[in-house]
C-alpha cells in the first residue's frame, strides 16, 4: 500500500514536471503557430462528427430520462432546464473530455511513443531540439484551446437532442422549451463547464504526452503506452471533476 | 578531441558502461567494435549529451559536457551531427523538411536558400530528386544517406554514426561506406562510428576500438587489430563460437 502511494506521488511529481516544462516552453520557446493551427485540426475540429453524434444522443436520452421522472408528477416543462443545465454543467464537458482522452489522446501517446521506438525523439535532442518544446507544446495548447470550444459546442447539440424529445414527443411549445432553457442558465453554469473543459484538456495533453515519452521499447511499449494514457487520462478527469464541482458548488454558490 | 575518462552507466541495475576510458582525436576517424548490446549505441548517446552517465566526464573541445545544463548542451549539440541505426528519420516531413530541419526551425534564411543548401547536401550523399519523397518511400540505404545529410546541415566537426551499414545490402553498405570515407577527407571532420561490421571498420577506420565488458579492451590502427595477441579481440574479429566470449557476454 504505501509502496503504490509512493508511486502515485512519484507519477504525479513527473507529471507536474511536466506541466512545468510546457509552460516554460511556451514562454520560451519557439512559437510554433503552424504545427499549433494544424494540431487544432487533428486533435479537435476532427472530433466535430464523434462529438456530434454523441452529445445528440446524450440530450435526448438526458430528455427521455428526465420524462420518465417528472410525468409522475405532471412537471414535463422542467426537461428543458434539467438537460440545459445538466449538459452544460457537466455532462458536455465530462462526456467531450472522455471522448477526447479516447481519440486525441490515445493518438497524441501512440505518435510520441513510435516516436521514441524509433528514436526520432532522440534524432530531436540531437538537433538541438527539446521534444516537450517542439511536441508536447503544440498539442498541449491545441487541447486547451479547441476542448473548450468542443464543449461549447456539444452543450448547444445536446440541447438540440433535448428539444427534438420536447417538441416532438412531449408536445411542448418550441418557443417555451427554448424560453425554459435560456432562463435555467446562467453564466456561472456556462463558465464552470468551460473552466472544467479548460483543465480535462490540459490533463489529456499532459498524461498522454508523458506516456508516448516514457514509453517501453517496441510495438508492445506504444501499446501499452496508448493504454495507460487512456486509463490515467479517464481516471484523472472523472477524479478532477470530482474535485472541482465541489470547488463549484463552494466558491459559486 | 574528445575525451571520456571513466565513463559508467547502468539501467535498472544492469552495468553496461564500468568505467570506459577512450580519446578521440580530431579529423580522425575512430570506429568503435563490439558485440550487438556491448553499449556502443549507449556510449554513443552519452558523447551527444542525449544520456548523462552515472560517473565519469566527457571532455569535448575541453568541455565537461556532463557538467552542462541542457540549454549549453544544445550549443555544444550543433557541433554534431549524428546518424542513428534506424536513420531516425522524421516521418511526417519530406526528405527536404528532415535535411533542413535545423535551417526550417531556427534560422532567418528564406525558403528557396534552404531547398539550394538541402540540393546541395543531397547531392554530397549522391542524392537526387528525392526532395518531395517521405522517408517511408526511401530504401533503407537512401534513408541512411538523407540521415547523413540531415547530419551534415550545419557543416558539423563531429560526426557520429550509430551502425551506419546495419540493414544495407553489401552494394549500398560498401557505398556507405565509401561515402563516410569521402565526407572525412573533403570536410575534414572527426568520426565515430559504432558497428559490428568489420569489413566496414576495417575500410572506413583510422582508429579501431574495440568495446567489450563495458570498457574499451583494445585501441589501435586497423594493421595492428589485424595483428593482435588479446584472445578476446582475436575470437571476436575471427567470428569464431568458441573462446573466452561465451554466449550471453557482452
Amino acid at each position: 500500500m504505501t509502496e503504490k502511494l509512493n508511486n502515485l506521488a512519484i507519477y504525479f511529481g513527473k507529471i507536474a514536471t511536466l506541466f512545468a516544462k510546457v509552460v516554460w516552453w511556451i514562454f520560451q520557446g519557439k512559437k510554433r503557430f503552424k504545427a499549433l493551427i494544424s494540431e487544432m485540426m487533428i486533435l479537435g475540429v476532427e472530433s466535430f462528427p464523434i462529438v456530434s453524434l454523441i452529445a445528440l444522443f446524450t440530450g435526448i436520452i438526458l430528455a427521455f430520462q428526465t420524462a420518465y421522472q417528472l410525468q409522475k408528477i405532471s412537471s414535463e416543462i422542467y426537461i428543458a432546464s434539467i438537460v440545459a443545465l445538466s449538459l452544460t454543467r457537466e455532462l458536455g464537458p465530462v462526456l467531450t473530455s472522455l471522448i477526447i482522452a479516447g481519440r486525441s489522446g490515445s493518438s497524441i501517446s501512440a505518435e510520441v511513443s513510435s516516436m521514441k521506438v524509433t528514436e526520432q525523439l532522440d534524432a530531436l535532442r540531437s538537433l538541438a531540439t527539446d521534444p516537450v518544446d517542439y511536441l508536447a507544446v503544440p498539442k498541449f495548447l491545441a487541447l486547451i484551446i479547441t476542448l473548450p470550444l468542443l464543449v461549447l459546442y456539444a452543450d448547444l447539440i445536446g440541447i438540440i437532442g433535448g428539444y427534438i424529445v420536447g417538441v416532438t414527443k412531449l408536445n411542448i411549445s418550441w418557443g417555451l422549451y427554448f424560453r425554459m432553457s435560456i432562463e435555467a442558465l446562467t453564466f456561472k453554469d456556462i463558465f464552470s463547464g468551460l473552466i472544467k473543459a479548460f483543465i480535462f484538456g490540459g490533463i489529456i495533453g499532459l498524461v498522454s504526452c508523458f506516456e508516448g515519452f516514457s514509453a517501453g521499447t517496441g510495438a508492445t511499449g506504444v501499446g501499452r503506452a496508448v493504454i495507460k494514457s487512456v486509463v490515467r487520462s479517464f481516471i484523472l478527469i472523472i477524479t478532477a471533476d470530482c474535485l472541482l464541482t465541489a470547488l463549484f458548488y463552494v466558491l459559486l454558490p | 578531441m574528445i575525451e571520456i575518462i571513466e565513463l559508467y552507466k547502468s539501467f535498472n541495475g544492469l552495468d553496461v558502461l564500468k568505467g570506459l576510458t577512450l580519446t578521440i582525436e580530431d579529423g580522425k576517424t575512430h570506429v568503435i567494435i563490439g558485440r550487438s548490446g556491448c553499449g556502443k549505441s549507449v556510449l554513443l548517446k552519452h558523447i551527444i549529451g542525449i544520456l548523462r552517465p552515472d560517473k565519469g566526464k566527457i571532455i569535448v573541445n575541453n568541455i565537461d559536457i556532463t557538467l552542462l545544463p541542457e540549454r549549453e548542451l544544445d550549443r555544444i549539440r550543433l557541433q554534431f551531427g549524428m546518424v542513428f541505426q534506424g536513420s531516425a528519420l522524421f516521418d511526417y516531413l519530406t526528405v527536404e523538411e528532415n535535411v533542413g530541419f535545423l535551417l526550417y526551425e531556427y534560422s532567418n534564411l528564406p525558403s528557396q536558400k534552404i531547398k539550394e543548401r538541402v540540393k546541395g547536401l543531397l547531392s554530397l550523399v549522391g542524392l537526387k530528386g528525392v526532395e518531395e519523397k517521405f522517408p517511408q518511400e526511401l530504401s533503407g540505404g537512401m534513408r541512411k544517406r538523407v540521415a547523413i545529410a540531415r547530419a551534415l546541415c550545419l557543416n558539423p566537426s563531429i560526426l557520429l554514426y550509430d551502425e551506419p551499414t546495419t540493414g544495407v545490402d553489401p552494394i549500398g553498405a560498401d557505398m556507405i561506406n565509401s561515402l563516410i570515407r569521402e565526407l572525412h577527407d573533403k570536410l575534414g571532420v572527426t568520426s565515430v562510428v559504432v558497428t559490428h561490421d568489420l569489413n566496414s571498420a576495417f575500410k572506413i577506420g583510422d582508429y579501431i576500438s574495440m568495446l567489450f565488458g563495458g570498457k574499451i579492451v583494445f585501441t589501435g590502427r586497423p594493421s595492428e587489430l589485424e595483428k593482435v595477441d588479446d584472445p578476446i579481440v582475436r575470437q571476436f574479429i575471427q567470428g569464431s563460437r568458441t573462446g573466452p566470449i561465451k554466449e550471453a557476454d557482452v
